[in-house]
């Protein structure tokens, strides 16, 4: 319900100087290594867009190999305290949603322009592999 | 809603017990309540393990709550805490303008100890003693673990002159305080001014001065509208949502009130007695003025706030150049102690020993280039009750990792630490909103520095002031606690 009910209209997005997120429109969504977050890449100014992000289906949504079990379910956590321990109620129940589903819309977030919208804000936070692992893990409560 | 009565925890108990795959150890949520409660998941792999947790608030609360979670039945959590029950700092502002009753910022360690099985001890810890990961209580009694969790929270710090806190309270630590300040508001006699002083940072909650400066001026022009309300802020700068509280103090709110708001202020002597402030201050063109003896009808001093000094004794402390206060310093992966063992000798003096929540000196930067790095914000993580129960958790999963042997921990490099908040721009409550906005910043590790950096174009705030915001302020504030405290 949160997660959906806020759309942003299309805007310009100005990036900085550390792009976390690969352009949008690439058919098949690179999956970004953890390494990204210590390394300075290039300015990019990527076109927001409210069309629905989906993921390629034969990109298959597993948490990399980079980030462990461990770490996933701690990323994961940052999400608890607004949607309740494990994902369970609070503004919406994320817990044991379709990996997919949620990847789609955590990266619509953090394409969006958002000034107004927290759960932008804090998508646009967390790197592409970040946000496959966090999507990826609540998936796997309650299964 | 937060807390359950003793049938309800058993009910939902009944239904938590579900068939799950061995590697995972997590029970399936009630979905028809979106509070029910995970289960603890049985497993004695941590057998004979014991973790002691210090201080009770957001982040030792959440700590004891995340290692039984994930460490499972064999692990003995140990929380020690002074008071039976904790007050909310979060609302705690709404306290003071008759809003909310101090009673529903309550939450009790029922649920950690009955449902949870973490052990909590009621006492005041009289000295840590860091190298051998033991604290003493001031009854004598001793605790030690194979890990040691110190959340004690901040102790306040003085203001030059005749400072009294006992007549002038800050009320920056929700509880008896908040009432007597709320009293004083509300005998506060009409054409009295309100004086709000703020500290350096860094202190508890960065923008909880200018919202309480914004919902004390809302109660002020509805009850006393020939009351002004004065914010001496120690800072260059409003230091976050500036966009926000300017517009709100210049009077572009749903109420209309003013704040006065001055910055650069060094007070010279603040008169709890008197209630008066001598101090000078910078306008905005950079011209230094001062102020003899302004006097409050109600005057709220928030002092610096500094580690409490069980932690400035154990030697876990280090001054910060900003405000001169002390905090612990700690590594993010863990928010383990990172003070080296010597000069010559980085590693760390005080494994397993891991300081969190508003206490801890965490090192984090925004990125080189964010626009208005200079001006704008903290530098640092804040010390916040949000963050701070997510360092709870990054604290438990370190501890949890390295008591399976783990070894992995010490190479990883994806940690996040999300800050968020909503603040209250205009007073209201659950049938009458107010207006709010928001504020988040997300911090990730960077391995190569061993800080934590706030994320490209954070921190990030509400456009405006709305009730919107102000009722998923309710929903983000029940849903904190609940993963905090339930």
């Amino acid at each position: 319900m949160f997660l959906t009910r806020h759309r942003q209209s299309p805007q310009a997005r100005s990036r900085g100087s550390r792009p976390r997120t690969t352009p949008l429109g690439v058919a098949a969504l690179i999956v970004l290594s953890g390494a990204l977050a210590a390394t300075p890449t290039i300015a990019a100014d990527l076109s927001g867009s409210s069309t629905r992000v989906e993921a390629s289906s034969t990109t298959p949504l597993v948490a990399p190999a980079a980030i462990s079990t461990g770490s996933a379910r701690l990323l994961a956590s940052n999400c608890f305290q607004c949607h309740g321990t494990y994902g369970s109620g609070g503004f919406e129940r994320i817990a044991g949603e379709s990996a997919t589903e949620l990847y789609s819309e955590l990266k619509e977030f953090a394409a969006s322009t958002g000034t107004d919208n927290i759960m932008a804000a804090h998508a646009a936070g967390y790197t592409d592999a970040q946000l496959r692992a966090i999507a990826a893990y609540l998936a796997t409560v309650g299964k | 809603m937060l807390r359950r009565d003793f049938l309800g925890m058993v009910a939902v108990g009944a239904l938590g017990a579900v068939t799950l795959p061995a590697w995972l150890h997590l029970a399936e949520p009630e979905p028809a309540h979106a509070e029910s409660l995970v289960p603890v998941p049985t497993d004695s792999s941590l057998k004979g393990k014991r973790v002691v947790v210090v201080g009770g608030g957001m982040a030792g609360t959440a700590a004891a709550k995340y290692l039984r979670l994930w460490g499972g039945t064999g692990l003995a959590v140990t929380l020690i805490e002074q008071t039976p029950s904790y007050t909310s700092n979060i609302m705690s502002n709404m306290v003071l303008v008759g809003e909310r009753t101090l009673s529903s910022l309550d939450y009790t360690y029922n649920t950690l100890k009955s449902w949870y099985g973490v052990t909590v001890v009621q006492g005041r810890v009289a000295a840590v003693d860091p190298a051998a990961r033991r604290v003493t209580l001031a009854n004598g009694s001793v605790y030690s673990g194979d890990a040691l969790v110190l959340a004690p929270g901040l102790e306040f710090g003085a203001l030059p002159g005749h400072y009294d806190v006992a007549l002038t309270p800050h009320a920056w630590q929700a509880g008896p305080q908040t009432a007597q300040l709320a009293a004083q508001l509300a005998a506060i006699p009409s054409g009295s001014d309100v004086v709000i002083t703020v500290p350096k940072a860094p202190y508890r909650c960065p923008p909880g001065p200018y919202e309480r400066a914004c919902v004390v001026a809302d109660w002020l022009k509805a009850n006393r509208p020939s009351s002004r309300l004065y914010l001496l802020d120690a800072n260059p700068s409003i230091l976050v949502e500036q966009a926000n509280f300017t517009d709100a103090f210049a009077g572009r709110n749903a109420s209309g009130y003013t704040v006065t708001y001055r910055h650069d202020v060094v007070i010279s002597d603040l008169d709890s007695t008197a209630k008066t402030v001598t101090y000078t201050y910078r306008d905005d063109s950079g011209a230094s003025h001062a102020v003899t003896a302004q006097r409050a009808g109600v005057l709220n001093p928030i002092p610096p706030m500094q580690a409490p000094a069980i932690l400035r004794n154990a030697g876990l402390c280090a001054t910060n150049s900003a405000n001169g206060m002390q905090y612990a310093p700690v590594q993010p992966l863990t928010f383990e102690s990172s003070l080296p063992t010597s000069a010559t000798n980085a590693a760390p003096k005080y494994p397993g020993v891991h300081i969190i929540g508003d206490s801890s000196a965490v090192p984090a930067e925004w990125y080189p280039g964010y626009p208005g790095v200079a001006t704008v914000g903290i530098p640092g993580v804040p010390k916040a009750g949000h963050i701070g129960n997510q360092e709870g958790k990054t604290a438990a999963s370190a501890i949890v990792r390295r008591l399976r042997g783990d070894t992995t921990l010490a190479a990883e490099t994806d940690l996040v630490l999300n800050s968020a908040c909503y603040t209250p721009i205009t007073r209201g409550n659950a049938t009458s909103p107010g207006t709010a906005t928001w504020l988040s910043a997300v911090y990730e590790y960077d391995a190569a520095t061993k800080k934590m950096y706030a994320t490209q174009g954070q921190p990030r705030a509400a456009a405006s002031a709305t009730t919107r915001n102000f009722s998923e302020m309710l929903v983000w504030f029940t849903t904190v606690m609940s993963d905090t405290f339930a």
